[in-house]
């Protein structure tokens, strides 16, 4: 039954759970949004140890094959407990290009968490431009803005244009000459967002047939990544928020029994549902390789991001001046949701692909 | 485990062969008697045919299948526009409750003239002073030798004009809390003392009634459930429908009618499929109709796994009734001054005006939308119940409702 979890995809989201529970602290979560371009590397080993890098990457690529379910399972997880890195994503994206460009090196380093890979698509506004430019001895020029993870990603894969301009994706090594990586302290800083300037940079250029439709589907698999992460983190701001509507006290009574209160809660829960099923629909017709996955994709993208940002804002309304402090965990999820709102383009572009697909249908 | 996807091939099928003669053209301009005549032959012909009462024992005239069947098969035919609305609730709740509650003889008696559309039974719970606050219903009964005789008013009655039997609660005892003192019965409209008054909606339908009990006597063997135990019964009547047929559309018009409209209409001298506000529009539907969907799919298979109906059916009437709202709106905007025409001849599946017009009814009939969140705030978040201060106080000390 494609939309129900099996017990082992279950067993798995409880193993990560516990992994989860003893590795991720609020503390060190807190720290580093203070701290320019660092993420949680206690996490990180913990992904590594525990095979999370290497779920959805082949068998025959020294991965463990699993689909894009359980990998999605791993993302609710690590959103929930607000994760502080962003690699799993941006490696689940990555490999998608890898795998169908040949890269089976890459793909065993992705796997075993030796390296890590960004997505180097966006140009300021627009999540897929290619106006970097890939010469005929495939160097790189040209600047890709505010990448996710770029700051301490091994490599990236680019969307670039031949200089007669044709698109292509090419794989290009973050610490080689002729890139230039500036960081920059961000709303949330351990999703190490930098920008990237190539100057002559040497890349490898990824033999496909329709670079374009690839560097699309490598866009839809981080979003939907991040989107899995969203629907988790809204668990944890619905949890939040209901436990505090349950202990304080107001008016003579706890404030959950105001409608107020208590249906800004049940909204959560609503648009996280929506989000959920969304997810795993999306998930499954990727799987299934339903040609209109696309489009499913961008909902589940809205749905999760809809859910979170705005479950973000209202649990820590609910939480009044004590979610506004440091100490409370409410600005965690605040940040991320708006972090993550950003990451794989605004709703604009999502919305852009559900209306081209309706259109033509 | 049985294959719902053919189960709906073939109620599609078998659905699509009698559209012409009983669907939404056959209606359209129907006056209403002449339309619940036809909904009437169209009601015995899934009766003759295995279609009515999919989910209810054989031996009451059902189909003797599941409650997902029964589901599916009414969402393919909501798709045609039959006029099946003047049966919805006389086959969801009082005949139900009656299989649960009557004994052998009345079962026997009521189920198949009600399957076959030749009675109608009508559901008389809400009053002036109690809708969502069920327990606050003040209609009194008293016995009286045999008999209960029953005085007051119920409110929002569907069908009441047109049913020939129905299920009350009534308030038995005001000198316990609102809760204890209700008693259930059945009993026919025509018993003396009973005067129905159709209620003029803002859409201009009256489906709804007011129904007046004037010293009504009925013998204490038409009572279903213990004396005081009637709340009971009423929610169990609630519960009966566990999981209903549901669209993502919230029984309005489908998104790829928006979309058309909106291919052919301009925004500012440009065409308003190209126009951001227009694209977030249609995104917005897809997103939230095609996780619906989604739950629905979800729901269903573990339902056929067994699993209790969980809060679909409350998340599904918010957000399918919202959008619809929106998007009704929307398409009237799209439409220029001509999108608020209404053509009577119109049903809301079809029609943008009618159902932006109607859809205020549906967000507060059959559970308003406050009270789903209560619900799922409740039952599911674990938040406290609002504060109630009536809750443990006798009826009779409790302020009446203004």
């Amino acid at each position: 039954m494609p939309y129900l979890y099996s017990d082992e995809q279950n067993q798995i989201r409880e193993e990560v759970r516990r992994a989860l529970a003893g590795t991720v602290d609020a503390a060190t979560l807190r720290g580093l949004l203070e701290a320019e371009g660092q993420y949680d590397t206690s996490f990180w080993q913990a992904a590594r140890d525990m095979g999370w890098t290497a779920m959805g990457i082949a068998e025959e690529d020294g991965g463990l094959g699993l689909s894009i379910i359980e990998t999605l399972i791993v993302a609710e997880e690590s959103g929930r407990v607000v994760a502080g890195a962003p690699f799993l994503a941006t490696g689940f994206a990555a490999a998608h290009a890898l795998k169908l460009g040949g890269q089976a090196e890459l793909l065993q380093a992705l796997a075993s968490g030796e390296k890590a890979a960004a997505l180097a698509f966006a140009e300021r506004s627009e999540p897929l431009a290619q106006a970097v430019i890939l010469s005929a001895d495939n160097r790189l020029t040209g600047e890709k803005t505010a990448i996710l993870g770029a700051a301490r990603a091994d490599f990236a894969v680019v969307l670039c244009s031949s200089s007669t301009g044709i698109p292509q994706l090419a794989v290009v090594d973050l610490d080689s000459e002729g890139v230039t990586r500036t960081t920059f302290s961000t709303i949330d800083n351990s999703r190490c967002i930098a920008t990237l300037r190539f100057d002559g940079a040497s890349a490898t250029l990824l033999p496909l047939n329709d670079p374009s439709q690839v560097a699309r589907a490598c866009l839809g698999r981080l979003a939907l990544h991040l989107a899995g992460e969203a629907v988790g983190g809204t668990d944890s701001c619905i949890a939040l928020a209901s436990s505090y509507a349950n202990q304080r006290q107001a008016f003579g009574q706890a404030i959950g029994k105001f409608q107020a209160v208590k249906h800004a809660i049940a909204e959560m829960y609503v648009a996280n549902e929506l989000a959920r099923a969304s997810i795993l629909d999306a998930a499954v017709r990727l799987d299934n390789g339903d040609p209109d996955a696309e489009a499913y994709v961008a909902a589940a993208r809205l749905n999760a991001v809809h859910a979170y940002e705005s479950s973000a804002a209202a649990a820590t309304q609910v939480h009044g001046g004590i979610g506004v402090t440091w100490e409370a965990d409410m600005h965690l999820h605040y940040r991320r949701s708006r972090s993550i709102a950003a990451e794989a383009g605004a709703p604009w572009f999502w919305e852009d692909r559900i209306a081209t697909h309706l259109e033509a249908a | 485990m049985p294959d719902l996807d053919a189960y709906r091939a073939t109620a599609r099928a078998w659905l699509a062969s009698h559209a012409a003669e009983y669907g939404v053209e056959a209606r359209r301009g129907l006056s209403e008697a002449d339309d619940l005549a036809l909904g009437r032959r169209w009601q015995r012909l899934k009766y003759d045919s295995g279609y009515a009462g999919i989910s209810w024992p054989k031996a009451y005239g059902g189909g003797g299948g599941s409650e997902l069947e029964q589901a599916i098969f009414a969402e393919e035919e909501a798709k045609f526009g039959f006029g099946t609305s003047y049966f919805g609730i006389s086959l969801g709740q009082p005949i139900p409750v009656m299989l649960k509650y009557a004994d052998e003889e009345l079962r026997q008696r009521f189920a198949h003239p009600a399957l076959k559309g030749e009675e109608i039974w009508c559901q008389l719970f809400s009053e002036p002073a109690a809708g969502s606050d069920l327990a606050g219903i003040r209609l009194k009964a008293f016995r009286d030798g045999d008999d209960w005789v029953l005085t007051g008013q119920k409110l929002w009655t569907s069908w009441a004009q047109y049913s020939d039997y129905g299920v009350i609660v009534t308030r038995t005892d005001p000198s316990v809390a609102k809760h204890k003192g209700l008693t259930y019965f059945w009993l026919d409209m025509k018993t003396p003392g009973i005067t129905v008054r159709p209620v003029k909606l803002a859409n201009g339908e009256e489906d709804v009634n007011e129904v007046f009990f004037d010293e009504v006597r009925i013998p204490d063997s038409q009572r279903l459930g213990a004396v005081g135990g009637g709340f009971g019964v009423a929610l169990d009547t609630l519960m009966i429908e566990r999981y209903s047929a549901a669209d993502e559309g919230g029984f309005g018009p489908a998104l790829d009618a928006f979309v058309e409209i909106a291919k052919s209409a301009t925004i500012n001298g440009r065409p308003a499929i190209d126009d951001g506000r227009t694209r977030r529009d249609i995104a917005n539907a897809f997103r939230q109709q095609r996780a619906l969907v989604a739950i629905r799919t979800k729901t269903f298979m573990a339902l056929q796994l067994g699993a209790e109906p969980g809060p679909e059916g409350a998340i599904h009437k918010l957000v399918s009734m919202r959008l619809r709202q929106k998007m009704s709106a929307a398409a009237m905007d799209l439409m220029g001054g001509a999108g608020s025409g209404l053509d009577p001849d119109r049903f809301p599946k079809e029609d943008w005006a009618h159902s932006w017009l109607t859809v205020p009814t549906l967000r507060i009939a059959g559970g308003a939308d406050e009270m789903l969140l209560n619900t799922i705030a409740e039952r599911l978040l674990g938040l406290p119940q609002d504060y109630r201060p009536d809750k443990a106080v006798p009826f009779d000390q409790i302020q009446p409702s203004r």
